[in-house]
């Protein structure tokens, strides 16, 4: 008898629970909002933390959806799965799934809506990508290039693959050529980036400067803080660069014509 | 006779290691694989969109090395095996930006740290990513993009899927990148 108990006990409580009643109702009105295109409805069950992703997330329209699962990983989070149908166009329904994270607030029970950055984040893991920078300060490119007749800027990019944050201090140029671009925040995270545009002057725009131009010492010096510790990198620059792929593609022809029919 | 038929054999021989390479030379059209070097490779996009950093319209692209694929049964290589990837935008008032992924190793995902791609290796990256790279000084609505691209793998074999999504008219496409020629017109001829 005893045996028999302990039997059931064990059963019962290696069963699994049925998730809170307000997560139930709050998953459930989330979805009928989602499924109605009414994402005013579903907008009160969003973390608020990620109301931003979810108000920037194109919703595709669905239908038929159901809960098939919810799962707990702990007391204040459940991994809801739910499968749907995603309407493409030329009225195919794509069966689809979405796994989401429901968390205990203070409010009740949100929805985290993952940003693009995040999701990017995960394909870019399940694809193979090194998803950490190598541990050091990199400044790219080596040699910074402006493309004859090209207006496109020149983009100095720093790699922070350390633990530290670093700030980038100043950015020398000659300014009889070049324009720095300096971002807003000029602080970069660690395993973060950030991007200097440069552009050529209005000056070094014009043909008879542009005649003269020092293709010879013109340099770009970027100034980075690390803490107390200073790095200057020296950046050579080229004005009016030639492009040998783009030469190339402005070779490519169409096929040539088939001979001519005899007459 | 017998230098003919010396002549007529090395003839063979040498259009047979210099390989397709000559008809191409010959019709004056590149096709995949016979390209003039053997350092890179091209192919076409030939739309792509990206309005309102990509919430209205977006082209996502997946650029694979496929000279390792199977692995140990992959293309044969004379030239380099991994390298990184060039893409030239051209739009629709004729200006070309140029986007090299050496010099940004950051942008998508499946790079090497130093942006090149293995063999076998598969970059995947939002056309709206790389305008905010190539224009990290402008606001999203001043960086939007319309028209085709050249993808130049610096490597043997490149090739491409691209996949455009209209979220406003909810509507897709998915396309190949095409071998240059194909994605050419082909002359008419009306025997006029």
């Amino acid at each position: 008898m005893e045996l028999l108990l302990g039997l059931y006990l064990a059963t019962v409580l290696q069963s699994p629970q049925p998730p809170p009643a307000e997560l139930r109702e709050a998953v459930e009105d989330y979805w009928e909002g989602l499924a109605r295109g009414d994402k005013a409805r579903a907008l009160p069950h969003v973390h608020p933390q990620t109301l931003k992703a979810f108000l920037k997330r194109n919703e595709p329209a669905l239908q038929e959806w159901t809960i098939e699962e919810y799962r707990k990983l702990d007391s204040h989070h459940y991994l809801v799965s739910t499968r749907f149908k995603r309407h493409l166009p030329g009225g195919v329904l794509a069966p689809s799934l979405a796994r989401e994270d429901w968390i205990h607030t203070e409010e009740g029970w949100r929805v985290r809506i993952p940003s693009l950055e995040e999701q990017r984040q995960k394909v870019g893991q399940a694809i193979g990508r090194n998803a950490s920078l190598p541990r050091r300060l990199q400044v790219l490119p080596e040699r910074l290039r402006f493309y004859r007749g090209s207006d496109q800027p020149a983009v100095i990019a720093i790699l922070n693959g350390l633990p530290q944050q670093a700030h980038i201090a100043e950015v020398e140029a000659d300014p009889r050529w070049l324009e720095v671009k300096l971002p807003e925040d000029r602080t970069v995270p660690s395993g973060g980036v950030r991007r200097i545009a440069l552009y050529r002057s209005a000056s070094s725009r014009q043909a008879e400067t542009a005649a003269k131009s020092p293709q010879e010492g013109l340099q770009v010096t970027l100034v980075v803080t690390l803490g107390q510790e200073v790095r200057r990198f020296v950046i050579p620059c080229q004005i009016d660069a030639e492009d040998p792929l783009l030469e190339w593609i402005r070779k490519q022809k169409p096929p040539p014509r088939p001979p001519p029919r005899p007459r | 006779m017998k230098k003919a038929m010396r002549g007529l054999v090395l003839g063979l021989a040498l259009l047979v290691l210099s390989g397709t390479g000559v008809l191409a030379q010959d019709s004056e059209i590149t096709m995949f694989g016979t390209v003039s070097t053997t350092s890179e490779s091209a192919v076409l996009a030939t739309f792509i969109a990206s309005i309102d950093d990509g919430a209205l319209a977006n082209t996502s692209m997946s650029v694979s090395n496929i000279l390792g694929a199977p692995v140990g049964e992959g293309f044969p290589s004379g030239g380099d095996e991994s390298g990184g990837i060039s893409i030239y935008l051209f739009n629709s008032i004729g200006t070309t930006y140029k986007f090299h992924t050496t010099e940004n190793p950051d942008v998508g995902a499946g790079l090497n740290p130093d942006g090149t791609l293995s063999p076998g290796g598969t970059w995947t990256v939002q056309l709206s990513e790389i305008l905010a790279a190539l224009f990290p000084d402008r606001v999203p609505a001043d960086r939007d993009f319309a028209g085709y691209a050249w993808v130049i793998g610096h490597f043997d074999a490149v090739a491409g899927t691209y996949f455009n999504a209209f979220s406003l008219a909810g509507a897709s496409q998915s396309f190949l990148m095409e071998p240059s020629a194909g994605g050419m017109p082909v002359a008419v001829e009306t025997g006029q």
